[in-house]
């Protein structure tokens, strides 16, 4: 296992230098051998995935069952010394493996970048050596971001990300291309150069005494039996915040966003939006909440605050907004809202939840990003204003944002009601268990809600104004070729989204317990400290709550 | 300077063949005008001096006479040569016309001068070669280019660069008054035997003061940095790669010797100093280079920045050999500091060299590549220039995938944060630390500029310049090296730690071991000496 999950993260980087040395080759060589790496990499990380699922299951609480628990942890570890000095005293590792929480974001990113080939099979034809080189040097970023193991390996690999995108937008994007490029860039830079300090002084604070190292797993074991002092923790989780909440975004953070999705190229959105801002909710989840529990509990009301001003505004933006790539990339802004406040809940509910709620975000945001890249290229316009009643030009194109759409705003049956249900009665939970600030969380919840019917709005309208009545269509140049519905290419690019979309609806609880085990490791100790946190409860009520939360509530097989 | 022995010439081998070959090219060049010739010949000069330094490696002996051998000289020896041949191929076009043998010979001088600093272990000496440095540097901006700017660059960098020599041995006068010995070795021991309250002290802070102002003209730091920009962006591509590197290293080298090691004691001072420096430094130097669109001008404001980085490495290291000194109770390695500061100098070096010579390589008569503007498009008609280009670019912004450039800067602030851990100067290293790191992101804002102008804007030309082929190979063997160093990084880490360890060793062998009865007494003598001058000193 530890060889193939080597094989499948720097499969793509062998993919991405074969295809810089073959920059004479026309766009159609370039697209098939992409189209090969990519697949072979979805293929790897498919059945690495499988073979984790395989697993036998760690129950929580069972103390008879830390064998198979281990075995989980360890699950396709690599460790290979890379910056070590002699003495010792700083020993940065080449350190990979996979777990619960980085499990499904690891399959979805492999997923992704395929469907992004696709979308980009007839779109790129310029320098198309150059883009898809860069595309797998993304994936193999990413890929390595959900399973590193050690903090400066998480960092570089973070960090790793940013210059292929840099180049996709700048190079392939629309007009404004290059501002929006450089702001992308600086913005999630400035922010993770902070992260790297907060980083630094964990892997120090941790390793106080005796040997000092930035392996995670190591680092937690160190925290847990001597953990940072609170007003460091504070800090710390100053310096992360300011990389991932950037990352997420977060409400104040977001303005880099709508600009670089929408220069963006059709893939590049897809995969900003459906992976790179996961790093961020990652990062929190990986860090913030086993690392800094203290501050985790200090800031979690502002955090939450951040949230739900983010679901809101977020959405009413994205309702003002007349051009669709601009709507879904606000829509983004509003849905990691709900990832956020899923984590900050503080419960498992709201954990599971929020972590499942990335994964769905990815699959339906990533869906529609690629379906305004299929309107683009057929129409060369994005305006709402300028388009009507598609579906009946383009069935199928409209069955697939249909899908989407509903999963999107979260219909039964479909991962993004599985998602926000789960966050969202997590948040209740907490605002029902609060404590003195009961109040206050109830007042989050119930605003959080009113984001969920904000996304309907929004989304269904845009399906309505585009999709539905009278057939509006901007008027085709000379020489054009007449639109047409979705080739198979296309529809085979859409199809694996809908299928997992239909898939984590269903089956919600499949999804779930492969991460349970390793969610509740990490959020143990956040969560230990706001019970111990939290006043005016009576123990007895406490016991209730962790017990009801015990229990997987969806089981619908 | 006493105790120059046979020992001390065989050991200065390296450094005369050079000296030798220069003085060879000089003479010749007068009669033989063959351009490519004396390249060559200095290339064969080179080898000779890896040969040697090959067949006689460098005991690690410390102190011996006015050279000191130790881990720090062996590395920056090695250093010396690998970037000289790197110069060279640099050069290898435009060596100056009718005056190639000159330049060429003024090349090797400079080398010959940075190979002598690393391993001076005297007051004098460490002038010496810091004078073989620059010297040759004012007849190379001389003869580099041709025209109006060029000729006000080289006096403007003339000018400035004696008043910094004559600050220096300023400074130096100090230190001889207060140690009575120009010996490092004699100086260290005078200053840490006495407890903090001698009366000399102010005037041994003072010595700092003036020394560190005489080498931050070397390391172009705020706020002796003016001259650099205009500098330049006056000269050409291989003598701006030349300034940008030898004096930098040749700095970097005589504060981490002479004000970080030899005098711990003074380390308030120089803690202070550095850090005031070192964030003025960084923000001057990024925040101008913003708004510059010449290449070579903003390459120089980058390379001020990189020198504030540096300094913060100074800054620990000042205050990881105070604590060693005052209270024993150091949690840190006695390298910390200094050798990310070295490890830093390795990869700033091979990134600049770089991206001068990408520079050179993408350049001819008729298309200059001067600007950010005239970058537009180079990635459609020189893509590996352009790629090249944005990876040196990168390495300096120390932005993966240049692992590098991110080590380099990871390293220093790692030391920077552990530093930060300790009581006393808790808050100011934090603070140093996120400034350092803010510094970065306005650093790549214009890194990706030049970035963006060669991949994202239409070119205005589709000429491709014919380049230079030698400056295209320098930046390959940078850009390999550079590479290797990013995925190896524990190669040079390590080396550079034991350099920062042996210069370290090297002292504390000094305090202790004195090899005859004969120089004992000497010691003795001189030590006598050096107290009652320095009371003297102080008491006038």
């Amino acid at each position: 296992m530890s060889t193939l999950l080597l094989i499948t993260i720097f499969l793509p980087a062998v993919g991405a230098a074969f295809l810089a040395a073959m920059t004479e080759a026309g766009h159609k060589v370039v697209r098939g051998v992409a189209l090969t790496f990519s697949l072979g990499t979805l293929i790897a990380a498919g059945y690495l995935t499988w073979q984790y699922t395989e697993l036998p299951m760690a129950a929580a609480e069972d103390a008879s069952s830390t064998a198979t628990a281990s075995e989980r942890e360890n699950f396709a570890g690599v460790d290979y010394p890379w910056f070590e000095s002699e003495d010792s005293k700083v020993s940065i590792h080449f350190s990979l493996g996979l777990d619960g929480l980085g499990l499904w974001m690891f399959a979805l990113s492999a997923l992704l970048v395929v469907v992004c080939v696709l979308v980009s099979w007839e779109a790129i034809r310029d320098r198309a050596a150059g883009f898809y080189s860069l595309l797998l040097l993304l994936e193999m970023g990413m890929l390595g971001v959900f399973a590193a193991r050690d903090l400066l390996l998480f960092y570089v690999f973070f960090e790793f990300t940013l210059f292929p995108l840099f180049f996709l937008i700048g190079v392939w994007g629309s007009e404004e291309r290059r501002y929006a490029a450089i702001k992308f860039f600086l913005f999630t830079f400035a922010g993770s150069v902070l992260t790297l300090l907060g980083l630094i002084t964990i892997a120090i604070a941790s390793s106080a005494s005796g040997e000092l190292t930035f392996s995670i797993p190591q680092i937690m074991a160190n925290l847990k039996a001597a953990p940072m002092s609170a007003e460091l923790q504070f800090w710390v989780f100053l310096a992360l915040f300011a990389g991932f909440a950037v990352k997420v975004p977060l409400f104040p953070f977001h303005t880099w966003l709508p600009l670089a999705h929408v220069q963006a190229p059709t893939a590049g959105s897809v995969l900003l939006a459906g992976v790179m801002l996961k790093m961020g909710t990652y990062g929190f989840v990986r860090f913030s909440l086993p690392m800094l529990p203290d501050a985790t509990v200090t800031c979690m009301p502002w955090i939450l605050w951040l949230s739900v001003i983010g679901i809101i505004y977020g959405a009413l933006v994205a309702l003002a907004q007349r051009d669709i790539k601009r709507l879904i990339a606000y829509s983004s802004v509003s849905h990691l809202g709900f990832c956020m406040l899923g984590i900050f809940a503080l419960n498992r509910l709201g954990l599971e939840g929020g972590v499942l709620q990335m994964v769905n975000h990815g699959i339906s945001t990533g869906g529609l990003f690629a379906i305004v890249g299929m309107i683009y290229e057929r129409y060369h316009t994005r305006q709402i204003a300028e388009l009507g009643g598609l579906a009946k030009r383009t069935p199928w194109l409209a069955f697939f944002m249909l899908v989407m759409t509903f999963s999107s705003i979260g219909l039964p049956g479909l991962n993004g009601f599985a998602g926000e249900f789960l966050l969202l009665t997590g948040m209740f939970q907490r605002g029902w268990y609060g404590g003195a600030s009961s109040a206050e969380f109830l007042t989050i919840a119930v605003l959080a809600v009113s984001g969920v019917v904000f996304g309907a709005w929004y989304m269904l309208s845009l399906v309505r104004r585009v999709f539905f009545g009278p057939l509006k269509e901007p008027m085709l140049h000379d020489g054009e070729p007449e639109v047409k519905d979705l080739s198979v290419r296309e529809i085979a690019s859409l199809t694996p989204l809908a299928v997992c979309a239909v898939l984590i609806g269903l089956f919600p609880g499949f999804f779930l317990d492969q991460m349970r085990g390793t969610l509740n490791d990490l959020s143990a100790p956040a969560m230990a400290k706001y019970e111990a946190h939290r006043d005016g409860e009576a123990p007895e009520v406490v016991q209730a709550a962790s017990n009801m939360q015990s229990q997987p509530l969806i089981e619908r097989q | 300077m006493n105790g120059v022995t046979l020992q001390t010439v065989l050991d200065l081998i390296p450094e005369m063949i050079l000296m030798g070959t220069a003085v060879a090219v000089y003479i010749l060049g007068a009669f033989i005008p063959a351009k490519r010739l004396w390249s060559g010949v200095a290339a064969i000069g080179l080898a000779a001096a890896a040969m040697v330094m090959w067949q006689r490696p460098d005991a690690a002996s410390g102190f011996a006479g006015p050279i000191v051998r130790d881990a720090l000289t062996t590395q920056f020896r090695w250093l010396t040569l690998i970037l000289g041949f790197l110069f060279l191929l640099v050069t290898s076009k435009r060596t100056g016309g009718d005056l190639a043998a000159e330049f060429v010979g003024s090349l090797l001088l400079i080398l010959s001068g940075m190979m002598l600093t690393a391993g001076a272990g005297d007051l004098l000496l460490v002038f010496l070669g810091l004078e073989l440095v620059s010297i040759p540097t004012y007849i190379l901006l001389y003869i580099g280019r041709k025209n109006r700017e060029s000729q006000e660059s080289a006096v403007k960098y003339f000018y400035l660069s004696i008043v910094s020599s004559a600050v220096l041995l300023y400074g130096f006068s100090f230190l001889f008054g207060v140690s009575g010995s120009t010996s490092l070795a004699e100086i260290h021991r005078a200053l840490i035997a006495t407890d903090g309250s001698a009366s000399w002290l102010p005037l041994g802070g003072l010595a700092m003061v003036l020394i560190f102002a005489g080498l931050a003209f070397k390391i172009a730091a705020v706020p002796f940095h003016f001259y650099a920009p205009d500098v330049y962006e006056g000269t050409s591509n291989a003598n701006a790669a030349i300034l940008a590197v030898a004096p930098k290293i040749v700095g970097v080298i005589v504060l981490a010797r002479i004000a970080v090691m030899a005098m711990p004691n003074l380390g308030e001072y120089g803690i202070r100093i550095a850090m005031i420096l070192a964030v003025l430094t960084m923000t001057v130097g990024n925040v101008l280079a913003l708004w510059q669109t010449n290449l070579r001008r903003l390459l120089a404001y980058s390379s001020i920045a990189h020198a504030g980085y540096m300094l913060v490495g100074l800054a620990v290291a000042f205050d990881v050999r105070w604590r060693i000194l005052t209270n024993n109770d150091n949690q840190l390695e006695s390298t910390g500091g200094l050798a990310p500061v070295l490890f830093y100098l390795v990869v700033y070096s091979l990134a600049s060299i770089g991206a001068f010579a990408c520079l050179s390589a993408a350049s001819d008569e008729k298309h200059r590549l001067e600007t950010t503007h005239n970058a537009a498009g180079l990635a459609r008609r020189h893509p590996l220039v352009a790629g090249l280009l944005s990876l040196f670019l990168l390495t300096l912004a120390g932005i993966p995938p240049a692992m590098a450039g991110l080590f380099g800067k990871f390293t220093i602030f790692w030391d920077a944060m552990r530093l930060a851990q300790l009581q006393e100067y808790q808050s100011l290293f934090t603070v140093l630390a996120v400034i350092g790191m803010l510094n970065a992101v306005i650093a790549a804002g214009y890194y990706l500029r030049v970035i963006g102008s060669m991949y994202f804007r239409p070119a205005d030309t589709v000429d491709r310049a014919a380049g230079e082929t030698g400056a295209f190979m320098a930046a390959v063997v940078s850009c390999i090296l550079l590479l290797a160093i990013g995925f190896v990084p524990g190669f040079v880490a390590q080396n550079s730690r034991d350099a920062a360890d042996g210069a370290a060793v090297s002292f504390e062998q000094s305090l202790t071991a004195v090899s005859t009865p004969a120089e004992a007494a000497a010691d003795l003598a001189n030590s006598d000496s050096s107290d009652s001058l320095s009371n003297g000193v102080a008491t006038r």
